[in-house]
């Protein structure tokens, strides 16, 4: 079974290489350059990085917390075990409904919701530009916060063009203002906005979500409910420490969040005799999904940097190897990067992982070097490599290697003179 | 460190099997250097492979070993030139075992060294432009990006220059991943050797680096040249009279 799937991924690496062409260079210089030397990240890194250690380390009392806060300002709450029951209280919510808006959930992602609420008969329609490019034309995503970077606006102009059926320019602007106006329409159309949450602030009962299109603004408030998902890892102590992740989130990549949204339950008013009355501009219901799922066990296992993930993509736009295999490398139906192959290795199995490129990886560090978190990646990589030997995985030549290692004390399959 | 121990010149599988030429360039400049060491025919592999495999166990087994054999031959300090060797001599081993204590040190740090004290001098020059590759277990692991480059730096005639990546930033040669995925290897040791396209000489203080860096390199007779930096210092110190695969032209 071993040899199947590392034919497999020597396929897709082959292929990766041979089609990667011009994104060779996007990936290995254009991305890579923008974010390498980042003057806003450093000095963030110290703080945030204490920060996750003390929520990692407090975090069941801190979710316990945010769940009552959140239920004090009229949230519907559920902490989710797993990804089945996380999925079961959604679908349970949208009952009914033909249509929700979405906007990219990292944590939606990994339980599996698109395609749970279709197999239901919703249609689900992705509302940031990039996810929708990638949602219209079926294409792979590349990088986790630009999804479709990597294809040419003359193709994305065609596929547009072909699917909303009228004249569409390549031209980014145009591009732009068809996706808006088709997005509008869709979401003023629908009854349920799904997003993720960045933070979910314990103290205040909060969550907060940051931004640069401004479709999270307006589907977490057009549409009457809104449902937010998030895994329990977003959960932060107070006020000030949402706007130390928030910082750190926007400059990762060098960005400007144009907006940044703080939810405390659904809108209101008290104007009419005094009287509450729930859902006046925004959200008439506001529920909370809280996922718990691979983060308990993985805390078990010694995984507890993977908490500290804030999906800012840095370690997909350091790996060499997706450099030089392209985007395929790492991807799978739940998450795509270097920390995307340890997350699928804990959502979906290790034989998943090693399908994906587990033996791939060169150890060479870069990825950690990169993380805001500096979360030891490839320190994971060779445990789960190990987890993949015990269960029979293993590379033909590097069983050969371990022999050799054994029987000849060197790595090269022979006697060799040691010494000078 | 105590009088009746020795310093190991742990020359490392790399450098025994495929470049022994640069062992012996090493010990020749510890010599000048006066640091007197011992070479050990009997030398264990450090196992930093089986690390890297994922054979965990199997690794530690070969740390507590080899522990064990630096005990026996009462060895106090360790001296290497393989940046993965010293990555799981330095950081591995005091994991395994924690009261591991005997200093490992990198031979850029030996020679940065020297040269500050006075105690090797680079006087012969080498009229090139060079530019330096940071192995991942030398820089990311390691933290020595200062080292190689100040020593490159004291040799004279050289012009050194950057790459577009380099320190923190360096791009794997791929040398891990070569068996089985040689092509991967290939693509990404080709980056490294274009991104020094304009500079032509490209210095590595890592045999495995050496290893891919220059097999690509004459694979694809790429125009530039790969340079070991051991070789590159005994040259300039006068110990050795030409360094392998470059020409000054008299
Ligand atoms: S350590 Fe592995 S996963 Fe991380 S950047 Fe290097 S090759 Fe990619
Ligand atoms: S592992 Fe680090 S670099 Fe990668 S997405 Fe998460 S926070 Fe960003």
């Amino acid at each position: 079974m071993s040899e199947k799937i590392f034919e497999q991924v020597m396929e897709k690496l082959e292929r990766g290489i041979e089609t990667i062409g011009d994104l060779k260079l996007t990936l290995t210089i254009g991305y890579t350059s923008r974010i390498m030397k980042n003057e806003r990240l450093d000095p963030l890194k110290p703080e945030f990085i204490e920060l996750k250690k003390e929520i990692v380390k407090n975090l069941d009392k801190l979710v316990e917390q945010a769940i009552k806060t959140l239920k004090n300002h009229f949230c519907e709450v559920i902490l989710a075990k797993t990804r089945e029951e996380a999925l079961a209280y959604i679908l349970q919510e949208v009952e009914g409904e033909e249509l929700v808006v979405k906007s990219k959930t990292n944590t939606g992602k990994e339980i599996g919701l698109v395609k749970k609420l279709e197999t239901e008969g919703i249609e689900v329609i992705e509302t940031d530009i990039g996810d929708r490019i990638i949602q219209i034309s079926k294409e792979k995503p590349s990088l986790p916060i630009g999804p479709a970077v990597h294809l040419d606006p003359a193709y994305i102009a065609e596929i547009f063009s072909k699917h909303y059926k009228v004249p569409v320019k390549p031209d980014p602007a145009e591009i732009v203002k068809v996706g808006r106006e088709k997005l509008r329409e869709q979401i003023l159309a629908a009854n349920v906005g799904i997003t993720g949450a960045n933070v979910v602030i314990a103290e205040e009962g909060s969550i907060g979500l940051i931004e640069n299109e401004g479709n999270i603004s307006l589907i977490t408030r057009l549409p009457p409910k809104h449902i937010a998902i998030a895994g329990i890892d977003k959960v932060v102590p107070t006020w000030k420490d949402a706007i130390t992740i928030l910082r750190v989130m926007e400059a990762a990549f060098d960005l400007r969040g144009a907006y940044c949204s703080f939810i405390k339950g659904p809108s209101g008013t008290s104007d009419i005799r005094g009287l509450e009355v729930l859902g006046m501009h925004g959200a008439q219901e506001v529920h909370v999904v809280l996922v718990d799922d691979y983060r308990t066990p993985a805390r078990e296992k010694g995984f507890e940097e993977l908490l500290f993930c804030i999906n800012c993509g840095r370690c997909f736009v350091a790996c060499p190897v997706i450099q030089h295999a392209g985007i395929e490398i790492f991807l799978s139906e739940v998450s795509t990067g270097p920390i995307g192959l340890v997350k699928a290795a804990l959502i979906k199995g290790i034989n998943e992982a090693v399908a994906i490129g587990l033996f791939l990886c060169t150890g060479c560090n870069r990825c950690k070097e990169l993380c805001p978190a500096n979360i030891d990646i490839p320190g994971m990589i060779e445990k789960l490599r190990e987890e993949a030997i015990q269960k029979g995985i293993i590379l033909p030549e590097h069983q050969k290697m371990l022999e050799s290692i054994q029987k000849f004390d060197n790595p090269f399959g022979k006697e060799i003179k040691k010494g000078l | 460190m105590s009088l009746s121990q020795k310093i190991l010149y742990y020359v490392g599988c790399t450098t025994c099997h495929l470049y022994p030429e640069t062992g012996k360039a090493m010990k020749k400049i510890l010599d000048t250097i006066g640091i007197d060491v011992e070479i050990r025919d009997d030398e264990p592999c450090c196992g930093g492979a089986l690390f890297i495999m994922g054979h965990i166990g199997e690794g530690i087994k070969k740390v507590k070993e080899n522990i064990e054999y630096f005990k026996i031959h009462k060895i106090g300090k360790i001296i290497v030139n393989c940046p993965e060797c010293y990555k799981t001599l330095k950081y591995d081993y005091p994991k395994v075992e924690k009261e591991f204590n005997i200093q490992v040190q990198h031979s850029t740090e030996i020679i940065a060294q020297a040269i500050k004290e006075g105690k090797l001098s680079l006087s012969k020059e080498v009229p090139l432009k060079i530019t330096y590759h940071d192995s991942c277990h030398l820089g990311r692991y390691g933290g020595l990006y200062d080292e190689p480059r100040f020593i490159i730096k004291s040799i004279p005639g050289i012009k050194y220059k950057e790459m577009e990546f380099y320190k923190e930033h360096a791009v794997c040669c791929g040398g891990p991943i070569r068996e089985p995925y040689i092509e991967l290897r290939n693509q990404m040791s080709l980056t490294n050797l274009d991104l020094a396209k304009r500079i032509k000489h490209l210095v590595t203080a890592c045999p495995t680096c050496y290893y891919n860096l220059d097999g690509v390199a004459q694979l694809f007779e790429h125009k530039v040249k790969v340079i070991e930096l051991i070789n590159l210092v005994a040259y300039s110190a006068g110990l050795i009279s030409e360094i392998p695969g470059v020409e000054l032209g008299g």
